[in-house]
């Protein structure tokens, strides 16, 4: 894959504020965070290995020769192009 | 070389810091830095370089390169260039480093203000969090608004309010940022 991609911030202009519900999540894992004495840097660490470790399974299961380097290109791809979807698609809204 | 997201990040710090180059590691990154928690595949990180600093993109490339990440030296003059991104992807994983030089005043901003804070061991310097929440306002996405969220809730005693409502109003965010602070009521 090229090496050189492009990202670009959009703004967006108006502001979705969250809901209450979803305020209320968010305060509920920083109470859990703490209560738990964990660490935020870790918690998306483990959530970034986790997705990456899911990926590779599914690769392997449909091409089960595929190399390491081959199936994080793929990986690589997939990310990119949902980051350029989400993008386009906030710009959007 | 570890490919976790831990030894990326570790690698991509311990290169940063190498190169003796000023930077700044602002975004979602910074946002889990904060508490926020979330997923991210990538760490966006600001530097201040000019294309025509060939020395120092040479180093920086050599940092990069010593700890197995992929780098061409015409990508980045070009992406500094054209004011773009240089992505920097490891070679070990599908992890990113989005780098980009001093841009725009809010770029020059958070590299200005930036804290120096330990990560897994490792000395490193981050945006400030007020200037990360002046530039997730300008942006506004979904994700963007919900780090902000969790910013204030959970570094609150961190910010300097005086501050953020001076850069707010300056950045015209002021109304977006007052509506954000009346829904959480504090």
């Amino acid at each position: 894959m090229s090496k050189k991609f492009f990202k670009r911030r959009y703004i967006v202009k108006s502001m979705n504020l969250p809901s209450e519900h979803r305020i209320k999540q968010i305060k509920e894992d920083l109470r859990r965070i703490k209560e738990m004495n964990a660490d935020p840097v870790k918690i998306a660490c483990e959530l970034a290995d986790f997705f990456v470790k899911i990926h590779l399974e599914q690769i392997r299961k449909k091409q089960p020769d595929i190399t390491k380097e081959e199936a994080i290109d793929i990986i690589r791809k997939r990310l990119v192009k949902r980051e350029l979807q989400w993008k386009t698609l906030s710009k959007d809204l | 070389m570890e490919n976790s997201f831990e030894g990326f990040v570790k690698r991509a710090i311990s290169s940063l810091n190498e190169s003796d180059i000023d930077y700044v590691i602002i975004g979602g990154f910074a946002a889990i830095i904060y508490s926020r928690s979330r997923m991210t595949m990538d760490i966006d990180v600001i530097i201040n370089i000019k294309p025509a600093e060939s020395g120092k993109i040479k180093k920086l490339m050599a940092s990069f390169e010593r700890k197995e990440f992929d780098i061409l030296e015409s990508e980045v003059i070009a992406s500094l260039n054209e004011k773009s991104y240089i992505s920097v992807f490891d070679k070990n994983s599908p992890f990113r480093i989005d780098i980009k030089s001093i841009y725009t005043e809010l770029d020059r901003i958070a590299l200005k203000n930036k804290r120096q804070l330990r990560i897994f061991d490792l000395e490193t310097w981050i945006e400030d969090p007020c200037d990360l929440i002046i530039a997730k306002l300008i942006y506004g996405s979904q994700q963007d608004i919900e780090d902000i969220v969790a910013v204030l809730l959970d570094a609150k005693e961190e910010l300097n309010f005086e501050y953020l409502y001076i850069r707010a109003k300056e950045e015209k965010v002021h109304e977006k940022l007052q509506k954000l602070i009346d829904k959480l009521r504090f």
